[in-house]
C-alpha cells in the first residue's frame, strides 16, 4: 500500500480464508445431518407375496386408514375381528416419540405402537392401515409418498378414521357432555359420495397423518373422506370406538363385517393405559 | 381497540384474558376433572351419600381411593388429578381440626366449602401457578342437615341436591335429573340404590358395578361419615338388577334404509 508521502507499506489482507479446521467441521455437520436423515427415514416393509406384485403397483380400490387408538380399536373390533384379513406389511420409523418401531425387518410386537397394513383375503383390493404410532411432521410426507407410491391410483378410494381430543374442537357454543363423542367429516374435492356426518366447521383444522393423507389425495385427485372423532377421554374407550359406526355403512359394501359384536370383544380393545390411570382418579 | 390474534393454544399464562373473555388455563383444568372416573353425590332429608367408580392401575395394584374421610361429619369424593386432590383433602382436614380445637365444634360444611373456594382461587390469578385440576363432591351433615357441594378448578362451588362429576358423568346427571323429586323422601337403602343406578349409567356396555370398582360413602343423622369398600359394598349391590350384557348389533340394512344416523349428527 502506498502512503501520501510515497512510502510503500506492507499491509495484511483482510480477506477471509477458509481454514482446514472449518472444512472438517462442515463435513462433520453434514455427516451428522445425513445420519439423522437416515435414522428418521420411513421404511415400508411388505410381505414377500405383496413385495413381488409391487413391481407393477398394488391393485387397491379401497384404502382405510385408522389413526389413533380408538380408530384402530374400532377397526380391530368390527372389521379385522372376522379373521378374513392377512397382515401384509408394516411401516417402521424412528422419532423422539416412537423409538420402538425402528426395527425394519421385524414386525412390531403385539400391543406396541405401530403402523400395520392388512389385506382382505377374499377381496385383495381392500387394504386397511392401523397407525397407532406417532409420525413426526418431517416424516409425514415421506410416509404418504412411500405408501401411495406402492398403490395404483386409478380407481383408488380412501377413508381415514382419526381420533382427536374435544379440547381442540373450536366452537362458539358450549359443548354439553352428552354431545361428546361426535363425528365430523372432511372430503377431497374428487370425492362425490355423501359424508355420513356434518362437515368439520371452520376454524377447526386437521393435523398430523390424517392431514397429510387428505392433502395427498387432494393434490392427486383421489376420492377421500375423513371422519374425525372428537372425544373427551384420553384412553381407548369403547363408547368412542362405537362412534365410528356410520363408517361401517361404506365398508359393508366391500367386505363382510361382524354384525353381532359382544361386549367382551369391545372390552378387550378398551385398555386403560398405565400413565392415565396413575395421574387421574 | 384491536386485540392481538394470539392462538389460545399457546397461551400458558394463567392471568391472561383472551379477547373472548376466557381464561383457557382454567378451562383446561376443568377438562382434567373429566379424565377422572365418575362419582355421584345425592342427599335425602336425613343422609348424604357419595358413590364412586374406582380405577386400578393394573391387576397387581389396588384400586385408587376415590372417597376420602375429612372429618366425622364430612367426606369427599374426588375426580381429576390425584395429587391435587390429596393436597386439598389435607387442607380440609386441617381446617376441620382447627375448628374442633379452637371452637370445640365441627366446622359447618358450607364454611369449609367457602374456604376451599378461597384457596383454589389464588392459583387462578397468580403468575407461575396453575389451577387445581380436581373437582370435589363434598358430603356433609351439620346443624342445617345433610349437604352435597360441588367444587371446580375454577374455584366456583355449588350447593346441590344431587350431582355427578368425572368421565361420562352427563349420563349420571340425566338419571339424577329424572329422579331428583324422589330423593328427599328416600330411606338410606333407596338413596344408595339411586346413586348406584346413576353411576352405572356412566359405564360402557361391557362393564358393570362390582365390589372391586365401587366405593360408597354415607353420612347422616346419628351416623358418622363411613366409607364402604370391597366386600362391604356387596349388600348394596345385591339389590341392583344385573345389567344385561348388551350385544352390539349393527343391522346394516336398517342403517342403509333409515336416515337416523344422518339425523343424529
Amino acid at each position: 500500500m502506498a502512503t501520501f508521502f510515497g512510502e510503500v507499506l506492507s499491509v495484511y489482507s483482510r480477506a477471509v480464508e477458509e481454514d482446514d479446521e472449518d472444512l472438517d467441521d462442515e463435513n462433520e455437520d453434514e455427516q451428522i445431518h445425513r445420519a439423522i436423515e437416515e435414522k428418521r427415514e420411513v421404511h415400508i416393509a411388505w410381505c414377500p407375496e405383496v413385495a413381488q406384485s409391487l413391481e407393477g403397483k398394488l391393485q387397491c380400490s379401497e384404502l382405510i386408514i385408522a389413526v389413533g387408538t380408538n380408530a384402530a380399536g374400532f377397526l380391530s373390533a368390527y372389521v379385522l375381528n372376522t379373521e378374513s384379513w392377512d397382515a401384509v406389511g408394516h411401516a417402521s420409523l424412528w422419532n423422539e416419540r416412537s423409538r420402538g418401531s425402528s426395527r425394519q425387518s421385524i414386525a412390531p410386537l403385539p400391543g406396541e405402537p405401530a403402523c400395520l397394513f392388512y389385506r382382505h383375503r377374499d377381496n385383495p383390493a381392500v387394504l386397511v392401515c392401523q397407525s397407532t404410532c406417532y409420525i413426526a411432521e418431517d416424516q409425514l410426507f415421506q410416509w404418504t409418498e412411500k405408501v401411495f407410491g406402492c398403490l395404483q391410483k386409478r380407481g383408488l378410494s380412501v377413508m381415514v378414521l382419526s381420533d382427536s381430543p374435544v379440547a381442540e374442537y373450536k366452537t362458539p357454543d358450549y359443548l354439553y357432555g352428552s354431545a361428546v363423542p361426535f363425528l365430523r367429516s372432511l372430503k377431497s374435492s374428487a370425492s362425490k359420495s355423501q359424508a355420513l356426518c356434518p362437515a368439520l366447521e371452520q376454524p377447526n383444522i386437521l393435523t398430523g397423518l390424517p392431514a397429510a393423507v387428505l392433502s395427498h389425495c387432494q393434490v392427486h385427485q383421489i376420492p377421500a373422506v375423513l371422519y374425525q372423532c372428537y372425544t373427551d377421554v384420553i384412553s381407548p374407550d369403547s363408547i368412542t370406538m362405537e362412534t365410528y359406526k356410520p363408517a361401517l355403512l361404506c365398508l359393508s359394501k366391500l367386505v363382510k363385517l361382524e354384525p353381532c359384536l359382544s361386549a367382551d370383544v369391545l372390552r378387550k380393545f378398551a385398555i386403560i393405559t398405565e400413565a392415565q390411570s396413575n395421574l387421574y382418579t | 381497540m384491536r386485540f392481538p390474534a394470539v392462538s389460545p393454544k399457546y397461551l400458558n399464562v394463567i392471568n391472561a384474558l383472551v379477547f373472548q373473555g376466557r381464561i383457557h388455563q382454567i378451562e383446561y383444568a376443568m377438562e382434567a376433572v373429566k379424565q377422572g372416573s365418575a362419582t355421584v353425590g345425592l342427599k335425602s332429608r336425613t343422609h348424604a351419600v357419595l358413590v364412586a367408580l374406582k380405577r386400578a392401575q393394573s391387576e397387581l395394584a389396588a384400586h385408587q381411593k376415590k372417597i376420602l374421610h375429612v372429618d366425622e361429619h364430612i367426606g369427599i369424593s374426588i375426580a381429576g388429578l390425584t395429587a391435587d386432590a390429596r393436597l386439598l383433602c389435607n387442607f380440609m382436614r386441617q381446617e376441620c381440626l382447627d375448628s374442633r380445637f379452637v371452637f370445640d365444634r365441627p366446622l359447618p360444611a358450607s364454611r369449609l366449602v367457602t374456604l376451599i373456594g378461597s384457596k383454589t382461587q389464588i392459583p387462578t390469578q397468580r403468575y407461575g401457578r396453575r389451577p387445581y385440576g380436581v373437582g370435589l363432591l363434598i358430603a356433609g351433615y351439620d346443624d342445617m342437615g345433610p349437604h352435597i357441594f360441588q367444587t371446580c378448578p375454577s374455584a366456583n362451588y355449588f350447593d346441590c341436591k344431587a350431582m355427578s362429576i368425572g368421565a361420562r358423568s352427563q349420563s349420571a346427571r340425566t338419571y339424577l335429573e329424572r329422579h331428583m323429586d324422589t330423593f328427599l323422601d328416600c330411606n338410606l337403602n333407596e338413596l344408595v340404590r339411586h346413586g348406584l343406578l346413576g353411576l352405572r349409567e356412566t359405564l360402557p356396555a361391557e362393564q358393570d358395578l362390582t365390589t372391586k370398582n365401587v366405593s360408597i360413602g354415607i353420612v347422616g343423622k346419628d351416623m358418622e361419615f363411613t366409607i364402604y369398600d370391597d366386600d362391604d359394598v356387596a349388600p348394596f349391590l345385591v339389590g341392583l338388577e344385573e345389567r344385561p350384557q348388551r350385544k352390539v348389533r349393527v343391522d346394516l340394512e336398517l342403517l342403509w334404509e333409515s336416515d337416523v344416523f344422518i339425523n343424529i349428527y
